[in-house]
């Protein structure tokens, strides 16, 4: 049986290789892992109008728009869609107002992107006024069709 | 949300894999950077041969960068975003295509050789520009982040 003998700079070569190709493999993972997440956070499951409606005052509630109005100050008002497919929402007759701050994290935009005609996937605190709190704003706008 | 998850995922993949593109040549050969890491002495190949894997990604990233273009075009949908970064990206997608020719090129060529290789060498540093404005304009991850509106209004100056 013939052994290979593996010298100190061979050995050295190897082991920067293997750490070379770990960090590449490393950042694919890191890439399709952000990619993945964005994409739920863009899919994650939004309540209806009724289910809005029933929502009390204080709990936690995701909810599709579509913007008719912003305001500079951080609100906006719209109609909730309703999801028909993953892709494809329709209006409602009911309407919500959002408010966000600087802690509001929007994702797949800015907030520039929160503009009337824009689609939104909002997660955030139903309000004693029954306005909205984000927490999270996801812009769809693009990446859905509204019937 | 399917369509965009490979969209984003084949852009990134596609991104990172011609950063690794455009730094193996000086890995696989006696360089500066090889010699600091000690893997010239792996070199046993000639280089032309020792070259197989940046052959190899340079295909890999033109496959991903079309299906990168083809997955939202052929969804019929595409999100507000902005014209240049995608007329960029279409100018960027087509020097991939041009790559590969040169490189092909350059493994045959003799007399001609010093100047495919200047223009290897800055048909991929236009190649990531393009990408990186590409990124900044279109990119989501890009997009997330808080800059002050005129400090947008700035960079984009730039390309607009």
């Amino acid at each position: 049986m013939t052994e290979t003998k593996v010298g100190p700079n061979q050995g050295r070569a190897r082991r920067t290789w293997f750490v070379l190709t770990a960090a590449v493999v490393l950042l694919v993972a890191l890439a399709v892992w952000n990619s993945a997440r964005m994409s739920i956070s863009m899919s994650a499951a939004a309540s209806d109008e009724q289910q809005f409606a029933q929502t009390a005052p204080g709990t936690n509630t995701k909810i599709v728009v579509e913007i008719a109005e912003s305001a500079p100050e951080g609100t906006a008002k719209g109609k909730i869609l309703q999801e028909k497919t993953k892709e494809l929402y329709t209006r409602t007759t009911s309407s919500a107002t959002l408010r966000w701050n600087a802690q509001t994290k929007i994702v797949m935009g800015k907030e520039a992107d929160i503009h009337p005609g824009a689609v939104v996937h909002v997660t955030g605190t139903v309000r004693n006024d029954r306005a909205i709190q984000t927490e999270q704003v996801v812009i769809l706008t693009g990446y859905v069709k509204v019937q | 949300m399917n369509s965009f998850f490979y969209t984003s995922a084949t852009g990134w993949i596609a991104s990172i894999l011609i950063g690794v593109e455009a730094l193996l040549p000086y890995l696989l050969r006696r360089t500066r950077l090889s010699e600091r890491l000690g893997i010239t002495h792996d070199h046993k190949q000639p280089y032309l041969q020792r070259m197989w894997p940046h052959y190899w990604a340079g295909c890999l990233i033109a496959a991903l960068a079309f299906a990168h273009a083809w997955i939202p075009m052929s969804a019929g949908r595409m999100p507000s975003t902005s014209l240049t970064g995608l007329w960029l990206a279409t100018g960027a997608l087509g020097l991939v295509f041009l790559q590969i020719l040169f490189g092909l090129f350059l493994q045959q060529a003799r007399e001609t050789r010093r100047i495919l290789r200047v223009t290897h060498f800055w048909t991929m540093l236009v190649i990531s520009a393009l990408v990186l404005l590409h990124l900044g304009l279109n990119g989501t991850l890009f997009a997330s982040i808080r800059l002050p509106s005129h400090a947008w209004l700035f960079l984009r100056s730039f390309v607009l």
